[in-house]
């Protein structure tokens, strides 16, 4: 129109791109993704344990509708109840929490390439690619096979995802560890986080040896954890509110097969009672002391997890050095020392006692549904025999059927033409 | 021209008003409007009268043996000139006089009665007077050959026209809300005319009046749609009317005004026209006052979903009522896209033309006014607060109110005892929430000065104290707490409002054909609102009390540690110049450019609690100031070849919005300290809303016999906001108006005056907001790595293809006089809304996105009755009736999902905006613990399994009633205005507090009817909801001129005096405090907590 500067506007409290195109611009772009992804694991820790034996729920009022209360419906672990919570409250949540951690890295990532300052360039790219990495390796544990990993373009418009399978999840998450690998050169702590990471991704895969060898050179003493210093209620689900409707309990042998998280009496997690169950007196309820406040940060990867993967490497290729690498964590980590294992003698045994030494180190820190899909996935058990199926729910109806955290087919699929379907398998 | 001039003696004519004029003359008159060209040189007064008369194509039969008496030849050679002239120039010098037939048509015929052609000599001068009151009109405009030279008449109605040529000029006399008047008036040099004349009060369907387009003044026949027009000067002078929101209220069919919380003095409204059909945009109509752009509402919506308020936080005053109401000459509403297109950018909601008065010539005039008020809230049914007092299994006491059944029901809280609080129904002394309170108002105006430097110049003052307390009984019991013997101002005296307002108007006549025009007008208010939140939770909980407010921190009753107090301080200043220009005899040239600047500072405080000192406190000092800038010119061009006439326009606008604000607000103030600098943490945030708009715009109306007119128009605009290059779009409008009742076919139909249809269709836009486009950053300060940092994210994607959205609206009506008298006006509406903007939310963990993904179609139908009763010399009585119905439905809504949602708002395709949902109760099922025990648990409410549709929350339809009597010769005037608006839902917020807090006594009685105590028990928002259908008694007046007796003693020459009434009675079935106290939204069901205010006023107004 020939009109330029009579029709000029400005907004200085608009924060466009090009504004934050910088140094500055690119960290607090990076922070960004710091604290999102540890508020988002905490909260994707609370699912995994409302899922699995780590957690159960009370609830002082039946939800309306019948599907109204995820965390009532990831307990009960029923597939169809949660993708109607999802229908209705327009979320994918556990998908969601995970992808928003791989959207914000998806932005974050050429920012720090392009402007962050070269003495801590590489550890920030090393940083960003191992929590996206993590945060898909927790898709690929947690989410039935068929999920997208939307993504976002460099001019910020959407990538919609093609389906994952769990594998070409994994691998995926891998490629980014990888990466991570690449640049974090300047940092043990950066690349000990990539590394742990991997070789979980890898043990999912089932290629324990190359787990074994990457997490190889990381120290026991190592921990890469959630930042203790991100504030929010996003650790809330780990506190037992007494006067609280919907109370969360450490589980305690839940489905009759779980285990006894509380009546071990295990130093790694520890427990007080709180209350009786509402409505059952006989149903003691007990709140985890593992995190006393919301600034207790999670180990997300550690040495002892570089541990336990070597101890399942040595397992797997039949090197009785798995009980060893047990023992000694229980006896150096632990004050006073936990008593030595025996070997039960059996494969499958063997199989049940380290998952068990994984379920208490590892306690709250959304490992344990990964480990109990393994155990169907890599090591050929049965379904009904790592969850229960139709027992009754002690808040009502039956326990479903999943055995992964389902994704809401008719939220993703809302624009994303390439998801046809729901999950490819339970 | 001049041949039969000097066959005329000097000699003054007195013309003045007779009754009603028939029928016929009606007809015989708007035939001597006809033009006609005429070239006769020394023709006999027969060819020259067949001459005219074929010229106007009218059959004119007269007796040859008549005419031929005049043998004397004429010469006559006008051009376009009306028949009228043309006759009265032949005949002059002839006892011969134009009669009107009964068919209605023209005849000769000799002697002296009266002629259809007036005669006269030299000045024109007389009175305009209202012709229902026989009162003064002022401000009329008198006009001399539709020259834009005028005068307006002064306070006594006179006016003075001098210097006008000798030879025969048509006088006109309009003014909007009356029958514009037109005659044919003779001058010569040194003589003078008098014209008295007698305006009728017309309702929106005469075709004759003057009404204030985009493109400037036009004849309401040659437009299309429907346009209301609101005499505000004489409104202001008689009815209880305090502002402009109150001056608009219940006058206009389709156009509401919604209040927030009535009682509060300065308390928050909205407008709507023709309901809403935008989701996340603007939804109030644009106003404009003297031409200019101005900010009307208090919405700012800024980037994304978020939205602020343009003044500040807290319930304002909103920025339409800074105009002082009785500043206004005239309101015009322009109701839709079919007649707003030209008003450009956002004028899809429709338009609100505000012209304020002018200087008027002559004699300085003053007027001054006062008005005391008494403001009153009623008091009204309101649910009963208690507290339950509990511990748990072992033995704690339960925090808080264990009352909250859900508790009660698990086992958290086992019941020890219950204390019941006094209500506003006991008429404890706690709960005395009202005290009626006075206002009052003052205000003066002079006006006068030459023609050729008129001005207008009037102040007011205005000081009012809103109608709510802090009950007296809480004021001393804090008192004996605090242990001082006087409380604040806040506390005292929680709403105040105080405004001093100026406003100017100097007008010049810069040469003979063009004048300039410059008003200003300057407000500033002082507002202390009341929280509303505060008095809501009194009604719904019971009031402070001892024994039940001082137990501890989680009670919120106490009345220093929730009565937050904002005190606002606004001041304003607007200025338009503009001017006209005559440059041509068939073209006429106007522009205008205005300012509109505004600055508000607000401060919150919301002390920090001396009986609570841990609790803190939070401050707030909140500065925005606003600048609009508007600059308009255009050109018409009138053309009158024959038959046909043409009027072509064209123009172009530009206007300019910035707002800028900034606030800081401090959390954990020391005790005692009202300072921000005390707060133990400051935050600050600022707003920054900036948009360039820049229309063009074209208008063509062909007029055939001045009784079918054709209106093409297209309007190209566009607007800059940030991301986005101007990109013009074009919005076309067409109109068809037809004046049936004067095609010569129609002509004869018993009973009908006039017969009007009119068709018109118009697009017009809303813009999506700078956030829309861009997407949004965030950036806060957040502990991260062990320190706080700044991070930034993406709160929304971006979407730079998004386009405004775009309404098309068609109108069709019909506008009626019949019987003499009786009017109608009937206008539907369809109105279909594409491109709606709609956030999209992508899968979880992708930002959402907005779109052009929504439609939405409304339709709607409006009519305007107006009866005379009775029209007699000593008794005048008329009955005036509006109805107004409009719904819409969402025709899709793209990529996004509905939101039936059971919580009381949501969307959904098939459904209207504004509609909420819910899953109503259908029973209950008394099973907990085994066995009936009458209480009703939250558990135990049975709902229906389907998520229905439950109404909608802005009344569809609207119903007025205005009688109005004059006796006395008209010197004692009444008139009433009751409203009655249906069909719509309305939340019950007092129960609904009072279940979720937890401070109903009814889910623990027995004796409640189960479904009540379901209600209460499940503490659903949906549950709330009741048919909020209410007539209201809206306007009360009796006025009355005191008697020239009475003048005479006080050396006044005229003096009113009016008693007046506003919400004097309330008819409804709802159980809420008062179905029209609600929120401003339309997604939302959530009612507000202050009723109505009922004041009693008296108004004195005198002329010196």
């Amino acid at each position: 129109m020939g009109c330029h500067g009579v029709l000029d506007v400005s907004n200085p409290t608009v924060i466009q791109d090009g504004d934050i195109a910088n140094a500055g611009g690119a960290n607090a772009r990076r922070l960004d993704v710091v604290s999102d992804f540890s508020n988002r694991l905490a909260r994707i820790a609370a699912d995994v344990a409302l899922f699995t034996d780590e957690r159960v729920y009370d609830r002082r009022s039946a939800p309306q509708p019948s599907y109204g209360d995820p965390d009532l419906v990831l307990d009960r672990r029923n597939s169809q109840e949660y993708e109607q919570f999802g229908a209705y409250d327009n979320s994918d949540r556990h998908l969601g929490w995970l992808d928003e951690i791989v959207t914000k890295s998806a932005i974050a990532i050429p920012a720090v390439h392009a402007y962050a300052a070269a003495a801590n360039k590489n550890d920030f790219l090393a940083q960003l690619f191992a929590m996206r990495g993590y945060a898909i390796l927790q898709m690929a544990e947690d989410v039935c096979p068929g999920f997208p990993i939307n993504d976002v373009s460099p001019n910020n418009l959407p990538i919609f995802s093609r389906p994952y399978t769990t594998d070409s999840a994994l691998t995926y998450a891998i490629a980014q560890f990888d990466s991570a690998l690449a640049f974090g050169h300047d940092s043990t702590q950066f690349l000990d986080f990539a590394r742990v990471a991997k070789g979980r991704a890898l043990l999912d895969l089932g290629q324990f040896s190359q787990a074994a060898s990457v997490v190889g050179v990381v120290a026991t003493s190592f921990a890469y954890t959630t930042d203790p210093s991100v504030r929010g209620n996003d650790f809330a689900p780990f506190q037992i509110n007494r006067w609280s409707f919907n109370p969360m309990a450490v589980g305690n042998l839940e489905w009759g097969s779980g285990l006894p998280f509380v009546t071990a009496n295990d130093p790694r997690v520890p427990t007080t009672f709180v209350q009786t169950r509402f409505g059952d007196p006989s149903d003691s309820l007990y709140d985890q002391l593992k995190y006393p406040d919301a600034t207790t940060p999670m180990v997300l990867a550690s040495g002892i997890e570089a541990r336990l993967i070597e101890a399942e490497a040595a397992l797997n290729s039949g090197d009785a050095s798995w009980l060893v690498i047990l023992n000694t964590l229980r006896s150096s980590l632990v004050v006073p020392s936990l008593p030595a294992l025996d070997d039960p003698g059996t494969m499958s045994g063997d199989i049940d006692l380290l998952y068990q030494e994984r379920a208490f180190w590892l306690y709250l820190t959304g490992h344990r549904l990964g480990d109990l899909r393994r155990l169907i996935r890599v090591y050929g058990r049965s379904a009904a025999s790592v969850f229960p199926s139709g027992a009754p729910y002690p808040l009502g109806g039956t326990y479903g059927a999943a055995t992964s955290i389902p994704f809401v087919q008719v939220v993703e699929a809302q624009y994303n033409p390439n998801i046809t379907s729901g999950c490819t398998s339970r | 021209m001049g041949l039969v001039s000097g066959l005329l003696h000097a000699q003054v004519t007195v013309a003045t008003e007779a009754e009603p004029t028939k029928i016929d003359v009606r007809r015989a008159e708007a035939l001597l409007d006809r033009l006609v060209t005429v070239n006769v040189s020394k023709a006999t007064l027969r060819q020259a009268i067949d001459a005219i008369a074929a010229s106007a194509d009218v059959h004119m039969p007269y007796n040859n043996e008549l005419l031929a008496a005049y043998p004397a030849r004429v010469t006559l050679q006008v051009r376009q000139v009306s028949l009228r002239a043309a006759l009265a120039q032949v005949l002059s010098g002839t006892r011969l006089r134009v009669i009107p037939l009964s068919n209605g048509g023209l005849g000769l015929q000799e002697g002296d009665g009266e002629s259809l052609v007036i005669r006269a000599g030299g000045i024109i001068t007389g009175t305009v007077v209202n012709a229902a009151t026989k009162q003064p009109l002022s401000g009329v405009i008198i006009s001399v050959d539709d020259s834009i030279r005028s005068v307006r008449t002064d306070e006594s109605g006179r006016y003075h026209l001098r210097g006008i040529k000798s030879g025969n000029h048509r006088l006109t006399a309009r003014m909007v809300g009356f029958a514009r008047r037109t005659k044919l008036v003779t001058v010569i040099d040194d003589s003078t005319v008098v014209v008295d004349l007698a305006l009728a009060v017309i309702g929106a369907n005469v075709l004759d009046q003057v009404v204030v387009t985009a493109t400037g003044q036009q004849r309401y026949r040659e437009l299309g749609h429907v346009v209301a027009q609101i005499n505000a000067d004489s409104l202001v002078r008689e009815a209880p009317i305090a502002s402009v929101s109150e001056l608009l209220q219940s006058r206009v069919p389709g156009l509401q005004v919604l209040t927030s919380n009535g009682g509060i003095a300065g308390g928050e409204i909205s407008l709507r026209l023709r309901g809403v059909t935008t989701f996340n945009l603007d939804p109030e109509p644009i106003v404009v006052v003297d031409g200019v752009r101005y900010t009307s509402n208090n919405l700012v919506l800024n980037g994304d979903t978020q939205t602020e308020d343009r003044r500040g936080r807290g319930e304002l005053r909103s920025p339409l009522n800074d105009i002082n109401p009785n500043d206004i000459a005239t309101i015009e509403v322009v109701k839709g896209p079919s007649a707003s297109t030209l008003y450009g950018p956002d004028a899809a909601n429709g338009v609100i033309v505000i012209t304020t008065k002018r200087g008027q010539p002559g004699k300085t005039q003053f007027r001054w006014y006062v008005r005391p008020v008494q403001n009153d809230v009623p008091k009204t049914r309101i649910a009963r607060g208690y507290r339950a007092w509990g511990h748990d299994s072992s033995g704690v006491l339960f925090p808080g109110n264990c009352s909250v059944l859900d508790q009660y029901a698990a086992g958290l809280c086992i019941l020890d005892s219950i204390t019941v609080a006094p209500t506003v129904l006991d008429n404890d002394a706690y709960s005395i929430l009202a005290k009626s309170r006075p206002a009052w108002q003052y205000g003066a105006s002079v006006s006068g000065g030459p023609q050729a430097l008129r001005y207008f110049l009037s102040g007011n003052y205005d000081s009012q104290i809103g109608a709510l307390q802090v009950p007296p009984a809480a004021q001393q019991y804090l008192k004996s707490l605090l242990g001082v013997s006087s409380l604040g101002d806040a506390i005292k005296t929680p709403n105040t409002l105080r405004t001093i307002g100026v406003h100017a108007n100097v007008a010049t006549d810069v040469t003979s054909k063009g004048n300039i025009s410059l008003t200003t007008n300057y407000s500033q208010t002082a507002h202390r609102s009341a929280d509303a939140s505060y008095f809501a939770n009194q009604y719904g909980s019971g009031a402070p009390h001892p024994g039940i407010d001082t137990t501890n921190v989680f009670n919120y009753l106490d009345p220093t540690f929730s009565l937050q107090t904002t005190e606002e301080q606004a001041s304003r200043l607007t200025g338009a110049l503009s001017g006209t220009l005559q440059t041509m005899p068939w073209l006429t040239t106007n522009g205008s450019m205005g300012l509109d600047l505004s600055n508000g500072i607000t401060h919150s405080l919301l002390p920090a609690g001396e009986l609570y000192p841990d609790d803190g406190g939070v401050a707030e000092d909140d500065r925005r100031a606003s600048t609009g800038r508007t600059l308009t010119f255009g050109a018409t061009a009138l053309g009158v070849p024959n038959r046909l006439s043409f009027r072509s326009s064209v123009g172009v606008q530009y206007t300019y919005a910035h707002l800028d604000g900034l606030t800081t607000t401090g959390y954990g103030l020391a005790p005692g300290s009202t300072s921000i600098s005390t707060a133990q943490q400051v935050q600050t945030s600022q707003l920054w809303d900036e948009t360039v708009t820049l229309g063009t715009y074209g208008e063509e109306v062909i007029g055939f016999n001045d009784r079918l007119f054709l209106t093409g128009s297209l309007r190209m605009d566009g607007a800059t906001s940030l991301g986005d290059a101007y990109h013009p779009h074009p919005y076309p409008k067409a109109g068809l108006s037809w004046i049936a009742s004067d095609e010569p076919f129609l002509k004869g139909i018993p009973g009908i005056d006039e017969l009007r249809f009119r068709y018109s269709y118009g697009a017009a836009s809303r813009y999506p907001t700078s956030g829309m486009k861009l997407g949004q950053v965030y950036g806060y300060a957040t502990p991260v790595e062990g320190q706080s940092h700044t991070i930034f994210g993406r709160s929304s994607l971006a979407n730079p293809l998004l386009r405004p959205e775009r309404t098309r609206e068609a109108e069709y009506g019909a506008d009626l006089t019949m019987f003499g008298g009786v009017r109608a006006g009937l206008s539907w509406f369809t109105r279909r809304t594409t491109d709606e903007l709609q956030r999209l939310s992508n899968p979880t963990g992708l930002p959402p996105i907005w779109g052009n993904v929504a439609s939405v179609r409304a339709h709607g139908f409006e009519a305007t009755v107006d009866i005379p009763v009775a029209d007699t010399r000593y008794v005048r009585a008329n009955m005036g009736f509006t109805y107004a119905y409009n719904t819409n439905t969402v025709l899709s809504l793209g990529d996004a999902k509905d939101r039936k949602d059971a919580f009381g708002s949501g969307f959904a395709v098939g459904y209207p905006l504004g509609a909420v949902f819910g899953q109503p109760i259908i029973g209950v099922a008394d099973t907990v613990g085994g066995h009936a025990d009458g209480i009703i648990f939250p558990q135990e409410v049975v709902r229906d399994s389907v998520v229905r549709f439950l109404g909608v929350i802005v009344p569809p339809r609207t119903y007025t009633l205005t009688p109005q009597l004059s006796v006395f010769n008209g010197h004692v005037r009444m008139s009433a205005l009751f409203d009655r608006q249906t069909e719509f839902l309305q939340s019950d917020i007092y129960a609904q507090n009072c279940s979720s807090n937890g401070l109903c006594l009814a889910p623990f009685l027995t004796t409640t009817p189960p479904l009540i105590q379901a209600r209460f028990a499940a503490s659903n928002d949906a549950d709330f909801l009741e048919p909020g259908d209410f007539t209201r008694w809206r306007e009360m007046n009796v006025t009355a001129d005191l008697p020239q007796a009475w003048l005479r003693i006080i050396h006044f020459p005229n003096a009113t005096v009016s008693l007046q009434g506003r919400n004097l009675a309330l008819w409804t079935k709802y159980h809420g405090v008062d179905p029209e106290s609600r929120d401003l939204g339309f997604s939302s069901a959530s009612a507000n907590g202050i009723p109505q205010a009922r004041t009693w006023s008296v108004r004195f107004d005198v002329t010196p």
